[in-house]
């Protein structure tokens, strides 16, 4: 037994007890937080399984941005609802009123799904090919000559540029729906967050030109090591969001047709090369022209990656202030 | 050998530091001496971590990496205990 065997053991004991203490918790904002150091413990235990990929993405993602939107989720609700309603002391009740809480009969519907589930999992889990490694000799083999060296990028912006493609447009369809249950039909941005505060003005200063230059060396790293435009992306909505919620205009200082743009450019490039390859005979569709493998790659993952930053940035930014600007402003007196 | 004990020395006090950090977290009775706590657990437990990770680094640039990192987690962290802080002052100050 050495030690690195007793932090896996502590780590997967840390994943399992606040998993389970958030399905117990019965004060929401406590399983936020809860839910954040979830993230927090699933992204390390990814390190230990020697993916960085993704628990770079789990801790910007999962913990990160998902905290931020749960919180002002959280901030937009009732007070009156934030408790979990306790119904006989035995398992608190999960939703709002007690008419909707869970039977017995729900129960055993559920235990019968959970147990179909792990029945179909369990045999394709069976089914794998015992093999040792996956798909990974397999990527290494396809890496052309001229374009990227990292495996997860190559995948992410060449082999499966489709999948990509299409998770932007699943970005955009979010902050439409945020839009929409706003009840939205253009991007604004609304007052700053909190008063300008002098020593918050310092640290954010200092920090403004790491951050951009981080998500600018994450975003070129993405070519032979873990990162890449997802990375870039989150890193750069940090910093929008950290220069709104100090006190300054951030994406607002922009034009609003330049601001639709950054939120539309990483679609629309893939698509024009789309449809500009769907015309050329010697290449596949969504494939790129030989020699041109790397350039076109950093182009596309540059565009994407100002998308996801841009569009990150204004869902937490519509978020946090979801109800405060429409309601709060008019009980306010229309300040 | 020499550098083995450096290493040693400064991941101990600062695991020592971040283990006092937590109780004091948890034991202090009042908001703004557990936020003392914490920031104590912050400064010299990172500080004294990533000294130590500095020794046993490979080269300069892996040991300037992780002296980046502590200087951002402690000016960010100052940062905010001070935010918080002042938070906590205006909420007293609500309350009278």
């Amino acid at each position: 037994m050495n030690l690195i065997f007793i932090l896996d053991l502590l780590l997967i004991t840390a994943l399992l007890t606040t998993a389970w203490r958030i399905l117990e918790s019965s004060d929401i904002f406590q399983a936020i937080v809860l839910f954040i150091s979830f993230g927090f413990f699933l992204a390390m235990v990814w390190l230990r399984l020697a993916a960085p990929d993704i628990a770079l993405a789990e801790a910007a993602v999962g913990a990160g941005l998902t905290g931020v939107l749960f919180l002002g989720t959280f901030k937009g609700l009732e007070p009156q609802s934030r408790k979990f309603q306790q119904t006989d002391g035995i398992s608190p009740c999960r939703l709002d009123r007690p008419e909707a809480c869970p039977t017995r009969m729900h129960h055993i519907a559920a235990l019968v799904g959970a147990l179909g589930l792990l029945v179909i999992l369990g045999s394709a889990i069976w089914d794998l090919p015992r093999t040792t490694g996956g798909l990974a000799a397999l990527v290494t083999e396809a890496l052309r000559p001229g374009g990227v060296k990292h495996p997860v990028t190559a995948v992410l912006l060449d082999f499966r540029l489709y999948d990509t493609w299409l998770e932007l447009a699943v970005l955009i369809l979010a902050l439409l729906g945020v839009l929409g249950a706003g009840g939205r039909s253009l991007i604004r941005q609304p007052d700053p967050y909190f008063a300008q505060n002098p020593v918050l003005l310092w640290l954010v200063r200092l920090l403004i030109p790491v951050v951009f230059s981080t998500a600018v060396y994450m975003l070129l790293l993405g070519d032979h090591a873990p990162g890449g435009a997802f990375q870039a992306g989150v890193i750069l909505a940090s910093g929008l969001t950290l220069l709104w919620l100090s006190g300054y205009r951030s994406l607002a200082a922009l034009p609003r047709w330049l601001w639709y743009a950054l939120v539309i450019c990483g679609f629309t490039s893939i698509e024009g090369l789309a449809i500009c390859t769907s015309w050329m005979q010697e290449v596949p569709v969504l494939g790129y022209p030989d020699g041109l493998v790397k350039p076109m790659i950093l182009v596309l993952e540059s565009l994407a990656a100002f998308s996801i930053g841009v569009i990150l940035a204004t869902l937490t930014v519509e978020t946090l202030t979801g109800k405060d600007t429409t309601d709060a402003r008019e009980s306010r007196g229309g300040t | 050998m020499m550098v083995n004990i450096l290493v040693w020395v400064f991941c101990l006090a600062g695991a020592f530091f971040f283990l006092a950090g937590t109780v004091g977290l948890l034991r202090f009775p009042d908001s703004l001496s557990r936020l003392h706590a914490l920031t104590k657990a912050d400064n010299l437990g990172l500080g004294c971590v990533s000294l130590g990770l500095m020794f046993s680094a490979d080269s300069f640039l892996e040991a300037a990496k992780v002296g980046l990192i502590w200087i951002l987690a402690m000016t960010a962290g100052s940062t905010i205990c001070f935010l918080l802080g002042q938070a906590m002052q205006a909420g007293n100050r609500r309350k009278k």
